[in-house]
């Protein structure tokens, strides 16, 4: 059995026959119903009438909300992605040292991760940020003004965003598990070279790193397009609709207002946005990711 | 490569026994009945609940009563996906909006009417108003709701207002302002954008009778929304209220706004049923009469069941669960173990018995006979409707944020409105 | 001079170590103090520790609510999480080594089809789900979450291991295969030692993840019996009737623990390096 370029390794059904089965099994069922669901009127319970490409035009052409949303939810993956990921990784490099307590700072770091949509710290976040709360006592100290970090509806999205930065631990874990991946021997070379430190970051680090950068900026992508659990629990996507993130509205449509024919034509339109950016990282990673099995 | 058939093959194996045993049947006896009964709520109502399923199940050994219940998160959710998936309990607690929003989709729930269920001890008017979808009887009132207006009297006479002050729409202004004025950080009202929602709908009432009608239309003019937005505006303006950039976090959850708790803030528009969690352990509250404006069409103040018990249409067992419910209403046994747990109970015979053990709180008890005194009309179908709320209070929040002024509210209130209900 | 610069720069490192650690921190210490806390307490004041503290909130947290308490939600929650994680880490390693290492007739297609599984926002699944669940007699029972890990329906696990995988040089396979291993061996004798690190995360992730996995529970989950913590933890919050919200947060303390620990144990294999015995790179 040759790995070669043209010749099949037929095996390799058998190794992803379970995800095959489970999509055919549990997944396509549900998804396909959710994409006739879109045509129809489904109003959650009773029979769904088909309704043809109503729920769409009116998505484009009537609904306010569409748009706001699609822009609320632009910026915060915009804004949350990439500094979750930039934080993920310098915090990794650094937890790769030899320090001394070293589990302990990465237990601690993880700990906003495994709390993360927990009951207890959404009241957290409100004392937190609110007009009179910790944030704008500790900036008083420093000279600056209070802000209405929740209620300002320029600043809210950039606090929820922040809200998601904070559970950068998953991330980070992985960028950690991909550090331990890097050879030695690579460094070594490099160091015998005489390269530097930042050099080497960018050298060998990067590059080394790359499929997991890839794996990170896809997944939190794909995770922040839908995401709507801290806009639902803090700011329940106010002020003036400023945290209105996309999954939040189709959340709405579908179990508030009972529109979840509507909601799968939203859901449909998120998943071609999503799948168009996911297309478009993918194509960009041709140029930047380098893995172990393309030499 | 045979190894991974193998292996393979033992992953395929363990997935097929899987699905085998999830197919297995539940066995059922001829005679004893299972009834499923779910609600929402704490502490103060689950334990009350499963004592009376318990105690109803030792009288009647044939009948198993199961308790789903759980926190209030998630509950309507779980109960639409139920429903639409054929296995909702058989008894189930809703909250009286839904009543509308569920059976207009189907024959959910059954018609108590159409059974035996004795409805003398209720007042007729009430079943008819909240517990009727198309004249037919869907459910049972399980309690009494009313709005009540609750006042922090040291904050007001350290003000300097009296803290008897029969309130109107004029002195809520003109007193009320003082304590903003004494003290910047502190406010008379503590509506956050919900709330404000609320009053607004309120002065709707009393000038128009109402927002929308059951004829689907909106029932107030412009120059009335301009009058309501150019009252509301006075609040921000002379500091009833505070800024919403700073309540709107606390949107639908005004008790846990600090100011609110501390005692920065001398008033609050609420229902009895959450009267006592929201005043908390604060001191010095009392309740009052809604302000009403002269020649006032309706007074807005709502009345309401503080939750509906409705019986599964798809039930096996509606003459058992009709049974249940009976022994929750009437007998003296049941009444007095649910106690106050979802209410005040909304029959004659439920009251009395709980009065005369003492079972309802003084306050309580004053503030429903208070608000059924001042209780209005009830809301329209379609003024409780989902998205006529969001659509009401997205303009709420542009107007309280001051993107719009008091006749641009009004405009596109109605404007808004009509797009909404031209929708439904 | 290069030992002190190097001392100085490890003492920056320590500074901006530990105050991070405060903020990331900060929530649970805010938690555990609140614990103690009567609900004013709560809701008004900033400060970590309680002023008059009130005891109890654990006992009385752990004794629930209703007929059944946390020492049987807490014993759900395993029941439902571990055969959940195991047969997550068993088949995204299969379906992860399958896409990765080898080249067969529509994988492209394959990989964009499961990928895109994602890409649909759950809130639109859910009624289909449930009904298809209903159909198999699924509910009120923990196979809506095992037997979608044992089919590999996790794709976030799945293209976490290709990721992994493709990392890992070819050379590794190549020299295996002279000598004389199958597809199957090098998996498990030369692929999986190297990636202990990315398994241990998928134990990591998907424990945590079906911890606190609250609205799935609330959907397939109808018998208090079977509740998992994190439907327990919520079970007393309601809207108008009040609750202790210091057994609330005692609960989710406690609640956070089994995860904590297990990240805790986990560390090591974050921490050795791989042999790099086999590499010739």
């Amino acid at each position: 059995m040759q790995l070669g370029k043209k010749k099949y390794a037929y095996a390799g059904y058998l190794y992803i026959l379970p995800w095959i089965l489970g999509f055919l099994i549990l997944q396509l069922y549900p998804l396909i119903s959710s994409f006739w669901y879109s045509f129809t009127d489904f109003q959650l319970l009773g029979s769904a009438k088909f309704v043809g490409l109503k729920n769409y035009k009116t998505i484009f052409l009537a609904d306010k909300n569409f748009l706001q949303s699609l822009k609320v939810t632009m910026y915060y993956v915009l804004i949350a992605v990439p500094c979750k990921i930039a934080f993920a990784l310098a915090i990794a490099v650094i937890l790769n040292q030899k320090i001394r307590s070293i589990n302990l700072f990465r237990t601690l770091y993880y700990i906003p991760s495994i709390l993360g949509g927990s009951v207890a710290i959404s009241v957290l976040w409100k004392y937190l940020f609110m007009n009179q709360g910790t944030v704008n006592n500790l900036l008083a100290v420093v000279g600056i003004p209070p802000h209405d970090w929740l209620g300002d509806p320029v600043l809210a999205l950039g606090t929820i965003s922040l809200v998601t930065v904070w559970q950068f631990g998953s991330s980070m874990l992985l960028f950690l598990a991909g550090l331990k991946q890097i050879p030695e021997c690579l460094y070594e070379a490099a160091r015998i070279d005489g390269a530097g430190k930042v050099r080497i970051f960018w050298k060998i680090t990067i590059p080394e790193l790359s499929p997991i950068v890839l794996f990170n900026l896809v997944m939190q992508m794909i995770n922040a397009f839908q995401d709507f659990t801290p806009a639902f629990v803090i700011t329940q996507g106010g002020p003036l609709k400023s945290t209105y993130l996309y999954g939040l509205m189709l959340y709405n449509q579908g179990f508030k207002f009972f529109k979840m024919g509507y909601a799968s034509a939203l859901s449909w339109i998120l998943f071609f946005i999503i799948l168009l950016f996911t297309s478009l990282t993918f194509k960009s990673s041709e140029s930047w990711v380098h893995y172990g099995d393309t030499l | 490569m045979k190894k991974s058939v193998v292996a393979l093959l033992v992953v395929l194996l363990a997935m097929s026994s899987v699905f085998a045993s999830g197919a297995k049947e539940s066995s059922k006896e001829a005679d004893n009945v299972t009834l499923r009964v779910s609600w929402w709520g704490g502490d103060s109502r689950h334990t009350p609940t499963l004592q009376a399923m318990d105690a109803y199940s030792k009288k009647n050994p044939n009948v198993k009563l199961e308790g789903e219940y759980g926190g209030w998160d998630g509950y309507y959710q779980k109960l639409v996906t139920q429903v639409a998936g054929g296995t909702a309990a058989d008894i189930i607690q809703i909250d009286q909006p839904w009543l509308n929003e569920l059976c207009s989709k189907g024959d959910v729930f059954a018609e108590i009417s159409a059974t035996d269920f004795d409805l003398t001890q209720f007042d007729a008017d009430f079943l008819k108003n909240y517990c009727t979808y198309n004249g037919k009887l869907m459910g049972l009132p399980s309690g009494t709701n009313v709005n009540t207006f609750i006042v922090d009297t040291k904050l007001l006479s350290d003000s300097g207002i009296d803290p008897n002050t029969v309130w109107t729409w004029e002195n809520i202004i003109s007193e009320g302002k003082k304590i903003h004025q004494k003290d910047p950080s502190k406010y008379f009202s503590s509506a956050t954008p919900d709330i404000l929602r609320f009053w607004f709908e309120v002065y709707i009432a009393q000038l128009a009778g109402e927002v929308v009608g059951n004829n689907k239309r909106v029932a107030f003019t412009e120059e009335q929304g301009t009058m309501a937005f150019t009252y509301f505006k006075r609040w921000f303006d002379e500091g009833i209220v505070a800024p919403f950039s700073q309540t709107s976090l606390f949107y639908q959850k005004f008790q846990e706004n600090p100011d609110w708790i501390k005692g920065n803030t001398a008033s609050a528009w609420d229902w009895v049923s959450s009267m006592g969690k929201d005043i908390g352990t604060k001191q010095n509250i009392e309740t009052r009469q809604f302000p009403v404006m002269a020649g006032a069409k309706n007074s807005g103040v709502l009345m309401r069941p503080s939750q509906i018990l409705v019986v599964n249409n798809n039930s096996k067992n509606k003459k058992e669960a009709i049974k249940f419910l009976n022994y929750m209403f009437y007998d003296n046994e049941g009444i007095i173990t649910l106690g106050t747990s979802r209410g005040i109970p909304s029959t004659v015979i439920g009251r009395k018995s709980l009065a005369e053990k003492g079972l309802i709180s003084k306050m309580e008890e004053k503030a429903t006979n208070e608000g059924t005194l001042q209780a209005g009309n009830p809301q329209s179908v379609w003024q409780m409707n989902s998205e006529v709320i969001q659509t009401m209070q997205d303009v709420i929040d542009e107007f309280g944020f001051g993107k719009l002024t008091p006749q641009q509210a009004s405009a596109k209130m109605i404007q808004s409105l009509n797009a909404t209900l031209a929708s439904l | 001079m290069i030992g002190k610069k190097h001392s100085a720069s490890k003492i920056v490192s320590y500074i901006f170590l530990i105050l991070l650690a405060y903020i990331m921190v900060y929530p649970l210490l805010w938690m555990v103090g609140a614990a103690f806390k009567t609900n004013e307490e709560i809701f008004t004041t900033l400060s970590l520790f309680p002023k008059k503290p009130v005891f109890g909130a654990f006992s009385a947290g752990w004794k629930g609510s209703g007929q059944y308490g946390f020492n049987t939600f807490m014993l759900n929650t395993f029941l439902l999480v571990v055969p959940t994680v195991l047969f997550t880490v068993v088949s995204s390693t299969l379906i992860g080594y399958g896409f990765a290492r080898f080249d067969f007739p529509l994988k492209k297609l394959f990989f964009v089809i499961m990928l895109s599984t994602m890409m649909l926002p759950a809130t639109v699944i859910i009624i289909p789900r449930y009904i298809f669940f209903k159909n198999l007699g699924w509910l009120d029972t923990y196979l809506p979450f095992i037997v979608p890990a044992l089919l590999g329906c996790f794709p976030f696990f799945n293209f976490m291991m290709v990721q992994f995988f493709r990392s890992l040089p070819l050379e590794l396979d190549e020299s295996a295969k002279l000598d004389g291993c199958n597809s199957f061996t090098i998996l498990v004798r030369i692929l999986l030692p190297l990636c202990k690190a990315a398994m241990f995360s998928v134990v990591v992730f998907q424990f945590v993840w079906t911890w606190n996995d609250f609205m799935n529970a609330l959907v397939y989950i109808s018998s208090v019996a079977k509740y998992p913590v994190a439907l327990g933890l919520r079970m007393t919050m309601d809207i108008s009737t009040e609750f202790a919200w210091n057994q609330i947060m005692a609960m989710s303390l406690v609640s956070i623990l089994p995860p904590i620990i297990l990240f805790f144990a986990a560390q090591k294999y974050f921490v050795e390096g791989i042999s790099t015995t086999g590499m010739k790179n």
